[in-house]
C-alpha cells in the first residue's frame, strides 16, 4: 500500500504534464471534427502525445497511410532506446508486454531516476507507473474532447512541470553516476540539435546522433 | 470508420519502436556495446528530453523563454537542496504558471 503511494507520489508531475497536454490534445481533435471515441481509442492504441497531435491534422488531411506509418515510427523511434536501456530490467519482469507497450518518456525517466527497485518489486514499481501515467493521458484526452470547448479553463504554463519532471530526474540519474562527460555530451548534443534540427525531428535526429558519438567514440566514456 | 487504418498503421508502427529492441536483443543483451549503451545513454537521453521539453513549449516572447529556463535552474537547485522532487517540482511550475499568466509577458 505505501509503495503504491509513493508509486503515485512520483507521477504527480506527469499528471500536471499529461493532464494539460491531453487536455489540448482533446480540444484540438474536437475543433477538427474528429469524435470523442476516435480520440480515446487513439490514446489508449498508439499512446504517444507529440505524434498524436499530428496523426490527427494527417487525418483530417487525408494523408496516405503509408506516409502516416512512416512518420509514426520516425517520430516515435526513440522509444527503440527506451525499451534498449531498461532490456535487462524488462527481462526480468513477470508482466513486461504491457510495460514495454506503454512505455513513454515520462515512464522512462521516472523508472531510471528511481533507485529502490529489486526483485521484490519491479513488477509493481514498473507497471503501475507505466498504468497511472497512461490513465492520466487517456483521461485528460477524452475528457478534452468531450468537455474542451464548453470549459474555459487556463491553465497556460502548465506544461512546465514536465520541464521540470526531467531537469529533477536528469539531476537524480547524475548525482548516481557522476559521468561530466556523458553530462557534456547530453548538453552539446542536445542544445547543437534546436539549431540543427526541425522541433518535430529533433528527439529523433539527437538520439541518434548521441548513440552513434557513444559507439564511435566508445573509448571517452 | 474511415479512421481506423489510421489508428491501425500508428500503433503498429509505434509498436514496433517500442517491441523492436526487446524481440532483437532478448537473446543476446548481454553483449558489450549493449551493457555500454544502457549504462550510458540513460544520463543523455534525459537532458536531451529535458532541453526538448523547455524548447517545445510555447514562449509569447524571449524574455518568457528566459524565465521557464530560470525556473528550470530553480527546480534543479531545490533538489540539490531540499531532495524532495515534489516540493521541486511544484514550486517552480506554479511561479512560472504566475509569471506566464500575469506578468505582462
Amino acid at each position: 500500500m505505501n509503495l503504491k503511494f509513493k508509486i503515485f507520489q512520483s507521477t504527480i508531475a506527469v499528471m500536471m504534464g499529461y493532464a494539460s497536454l491531453g487536455f489540448a490534445f482533446g480540444l484540438y481533435g474536437a475543433s477538427m471534427g474528429m469524435p470523442s471515441w476516435i480520440m480515446g481509442i487513439t490514446s489508449v492504441m498508439v499512446y504517444a502525445g507529440s505524434v498524436e497531435f499530428l496523426f490527427v491534422a494527417f487525418i483530417v488531411s487525408g494523408a496516405n497511410l503509408w506516409g502516416v506509418f512512416f512518420i509514426s515510427f520516425l517520430l516515435n523511434f526513440r522509444h527503440f532506446f527506451y525499451t534498449l536501456g531498461l532490456l535487462e530490467e524488462i527481462k526480468k519482469l513477470k508482466f513486461r508486454y504491457y510495460f514495454i507497450y506503454a512505455l513513454s518518456d515520462e515512464t522512462y525517466a521516472l523508472i531510471k531516476s528511481r533507485n529502490d527497485i529489486d526483485d521484490t518489486n519491479r513488477d509493481l514499481i514498473f507497471n503501475f507507473t507505466a498504468f497511472l501515467n497512461q490513465i492520466y493521458w487517456v483521461f485528460s484526452v477524452i475528457l478534452g474532447s468531450i468537455l474542451g470547448s464548453n470549459l474555459n479553463l487556463n491553465y497556460k504554463g502548465i506544461e512546465f512541470s514536465l520541464a521540470a519532471l526531467f531537469g529533477v530526474l536528469s539531476y537524480e540519474v547524475f548525482k548516481r553516476d557522476k559521468n561530466n562527460r556523458v553530462a557534456m555530451l547530453g548538453f552539446g548534443v542536445g542544445i547543437l540539435g534546436l539549431f540543427l534540427f526541425p522541433l518535430h525531428y529533433y528527439l529523433f535526429c539527437s538520439l541518434i546522433l548521441v548513440m552513434l558519438i557513444l559507439i564511435i567514440f566508445k573509448r571517452l566514456f | 470508420m474511415e479512421y481506423l487504418p489510421y489508428i491501425l498503421a500508428g500503433c503498429v508502427a509505434t509498436l514496433l519502436c517500442r517491441f523492436l529492441p526487446y524481440f532483437l536483443f532478448k537473446k543476446r543483451s548481454n553483449g558489450e556495446v549493449l551493457k555500454y549503451l544502457e549504462r550510458r545513454s540513460t544520463l543523455v537521453i534525459m537532458i536531451i528530453l529535458t532541453i526538448y521539453a523547455i524548447a517545445s513549449m510555447k514562449f509569447d516572447n524571449i524574455w518568457l523563454g528566459a524565465c521557464a529556463v530560470a525556473c528550470l535552474f530553480l527546480a534543479i537547485t531545490l533538489q540539490i537542496w531540499r531532495k524532495n522532487s515534489l516540493i521541486s517540482i511544484a514550486v517552480p511550475t506554479i511561479l512560472y504558471i504566475y509569471i506566464a499568466n500575469f506578468s505582462g509577458l
